[in-house]
This record gives C-alpha cells, structure tokens and sequence, in this order.
C-alpha cells in the first residue's frame, strides 16, 4: 500500500467510519508509524474538526459552566484523598515519629504530674499541664491523620545525618517543618521555603535561620492554590533580598511529594 | 484541485499561531489543575462544543450534559492530550464528537436517525441562544464561509455521505441502509468526500497565505 493510500485510510481511520478489520490494520500502521503516522493522524483528526467548525456557535445556558465548576470545586478535596495510596504500609519514619511522640507526652505527663506535686502551689500549674497535654494529642492526631503527608528534604545543606522533614496537613494547610544538621548559611545569609503554585510559580512558605548546631522548626501554613504534586525548596538567599523577589539562589534542598 | 497525495502542512483549525500556542499553555495549566486555565478554555470554546452536540443529539438538554461532560473530562484527564497531535481545538472537538457518539449509541436512537437521514443538513435547529456572538470575531465567520464552501463542493450524494458519518455517527452500512444505496457506493462516496474536502480545505487556506 502506498503512503498516500495509507494517508487517506488515517483520515476514514479517524472519521470512525472504517470496518473492523480495516480499523485495525490502520492502528497497526499507526503504532508502529512513528512521526510520520501520527502527523497523518494529527492532520485528519483537523479536517474533522473543520466539519464541526462550520456549525455557527451556540451559546450552552450558564447552568453548564456553573454545574462544571461545581464538580471542580467539589472534586478537589476528594482528589486529593484518592491520590493517597490506599494500603501502603506506613512509613516507618511514622511508625516512629507515634511511638516517639507518646513516649514524649508520657516522659512529659510523668514530669509535669512530679512538678505538680513539687510545686503544688503554684499557680497556673494545672493550666499548664491541661496546655501541653492537649498540644501533644494535637501533634499525635496530626501524624495519624489521613490528611496528613509527611515528605523529606534532602540537598547539599545538609551535614552527614542532617535530616530535614515536613508534616503538611493538607486539610487544615498547617505545616511543620523540623531541620536537624543543617550547615550554616554564609555569612548575610538565609535559607528560604519555597512552595510551587498552580501557575508554577515559586511561593515563598518561610525563612530559615538555624541554631549553631544547625536546628530549626517552623510552624506555618500551606500557601493557597499550592500545587501538592510539585516539589518543595529551600534555597539560599541574601538577607537584604527585598520581601516578595523571587529565588535568587540555587536549591539546596528539595523535596517531593510521594502520592 | 490538488492531487489526491498532495503533501501539505499539517491542518489546524485556522485560529492565529498565537491562539492555538495560548490553548496549548491553558491544556498545561489544566494538567496542573489550574481550574482558571479550564474557565479560560471553556470560555473560548464552550460554543463550539456545544453547536456540535446539539447538531448531533438534537436534543439540547442532552447536549448541555455532553458538553458539561467533555469539559469535565478535559479536567480530569487533561495528560491525554499532546500539542504534538495538533491543536487544542481539534482534539476537544474530536473528543466532543466522540463522546456524543456513544452517547448516541447508547441512547439506541439509531432508528430515528435514520428516519431524519433522507434531510439535507440543516446544520441546526431552532433554539434560544443560537446564533454566534456579537463580539463573534471575523476569523470564526470566514472560517465557517470556507467549510461551507467546501461542503458545497462535494457532489450532494457525497456530502449526504459525509454528514451522516459525521454527524450523525453512523457506520458504512447504516449508511447504505439508511440511503438504500449499495454498500461499496457508500464507502466510495465518503471515502472521495472526505479525501475532497480535506484538498479543498487545504488549498483554500494555501490560497488565504499566498494572497494576504
């Protein structure tokens, strides 16, 4: 068959008017044509189209755009829960980050309940208690929650068995990030958090500036329309880079999220 | 006219470079879930998406849950498309078509179809909205102009052939069934419209770039 035959076979091909076995003679040829096959596709899937050009548009009532919009807006969060793997043991860093967490809020009830009895009389004492009680459920919940994505950060900022994670929940946007061996920024300098929004422009989330060992937490929240498939950055940036600029800076940290 | 053969660029829907390269950044918006991006696409096309799912539903209730539905699946599966395979337009097109195909099928309005095929396209019914935009730009009328131009070429026989494998979805034999024509004829019949129309089409916007 010549290649003009073959041509005009893509167009009937594509105008789904071809008989079973002709169909699928051209989807062999398409499959293993190559640029060439799937220009001829291109081109006839065009001429197509060209047949609906010449309808004169019609203006669809407002419901459909609003109905449309509707199911965007309401499919999002349930997106995000089924991009979750469904049984995916939980990560050991988890696993530990529960059992380190109730050894800290026992450790912490066993002291307080021991300065408590110490210091009896001190007021305010139970306030504190009930206080730091209820901040560490909150953090022990955040961890087990569903909505909860824990991811890693790594780059050339860290030192040997530096560590730096976030904890984003993504339904309340709140946003933890812990640094542990961190190397120091140069001198006039920071590192700075950096989000990826929907426009796939880089959102600042934060500055970074690390204890002499190197530690830093900070408690934030997720910038609106962030993209959650895109990557997490810290980069390295000037102290007297005005508030808003963009990254100047090279990453030296980046972190992806796992869906 | 041009050789049956005749190489020629690749066909777009005759919207500017700069329009068919803006959808293409919107369908990239879109895969990233950008749902201004799908307002923006919408907005552009919705009309034309629409045209063609009352054209072949005839039913506009129908075609307001196609065309909510094609715009749908654009969002969800908006990786599907590759600017290597033409423009935006040709595939949400291709894509409405294709949609209201099965619809059609599904439907099992086959039957009255085939009442309606002995009808000249009429192209559209009587409806509320219809009609194109105020604001309609001249490309989207000149553009209509030169399909229609390129219809009427065709031999009646072939067009008739033409539009109800189109539009109306049906297969080489439901065709020869429902003109009561041998099924070769048929086959030949689409086969020379198609290749016919795509030559005059393309030799029409040759002509457009030669003479400004």
């Amino acid at each position: 068959m010549s290649g003009d035959d073959r041509r005009d076979d893509v167009l009937l091909y594509a105008s789904g008017a071809l008989d079973e076995s002709e169909r699928r003679d051209v989807e062999r040829y398409l499959a293993e044509g190559g640029p060439r096959a799937a220009g001829e596709l291109a081109e006839a899937e065009a001429t197509l189209a060209h047949l609906a050009l010449g309808l004169d548009p019609l203006e669809p009532p407002a419901r459909v755009k609003q109905r449309l919009f509707e199911r965007v807006a309401d499919a999002r969060p349930r997106l995000l829960r089924l991009r979750r793997p469904a049984a995916r043991p939980r990560p050991r860093i988890v696993r530990v980050a529960r059992i380190g967490l109730a050894g800290a809020a026992a450790a912490s009830l066993i002291w307080l309940v021991a300065y408590s009895t110490l210091t009896a009389r001190v007021g305010g004492l139970e306030q504190a208690l009930v206080q730091q009680a209820a901040s560490l459920d909150l953090m022990t919940a955040a961890v087990d929650s569903p909505e909860v994505k824990m991811i890693e950060l790594d780059g050339p900022a860290l030192r040997h068995r530096g560590v730096v994670r976030m904890v984003q929940n993504w339904q309340t946007g709140e946003c933890y990030l812990f640094a542990r061996g961190l190397r120091p920024p140069r001198h006039d300098h920071s590192y700075r958090l950096w989000f990826t929004g929907m426009d796939g422009e880089l959102v600042a989330g934060g500055t970074l500036r690390p204890d002499r060992d190197g530690d830093f937490s900070i408690h934030t929240r997720l910038p609106r329309d962030v993209d959650l498939g895109a990557p997490v950055v810290i980069t390295l940036e000037p102290d007297h880079e005005q508030p808003g600029a963009g990254p100047s800076g090279s990453p030296q940290l980046v972190g992806e999220y796992h869906l | 006219m041009q050789s049956k053969g005749a190489r020629g660029p690749a066909m777009a829907p005759p919207e500017s470079a700069r329009a068919i390269a803006d959808e293409v950044r919107l369908m990239g918006g879109i895969r990233r879930g950008d749902s201004l991006a799908l307002e923006a696409l919408y907005d552009r096309h919705a009309r034309r998406v629409y045209a063609l799912c009352v054209r072949m539903l005839r039913d506009p209730a129908e075609a307001e849950e196609v065309t909510q539905e094609v715009f749908w699946e654009i969002w969800r599966r908006a990786d599907r498309y590759e600017a290597s395979r033409g423009a935006p337009l040709s595939y949400l097109l291709n894509l409405a078509r294709s949609r209201t195909l099965d619809r059609l099928r599904r439907d099992r309005r086959r039957e009255d179809l085939r009442l309606r095929a002995g009808l000249e396209p009429g192209w559209l019914p009587n409806h509320a909205a219809s009609g194109p935009r105020a604001e309609d730009d001249a490309i989207g009328a000149e553009q209509r102009l030169a399909i229609g131009r390129a219809l009427r070429s065709l031999p009646a026989a072939q067009r008739r052939a033409v539009m109800l494998a189109f539009f109306d979805g049906l297969t080489h034999r439901e065709i020869a069934s429902a003109l009561d024509a041998p099924l070769g004829t048929v086959k030949t019949r689409i086969r020379k419209g198609l290749l016919r129309l795509r030559n005059s089409l393309l030799s029409q916007y040759r002509k457009e770039e030669i003479e400004p």
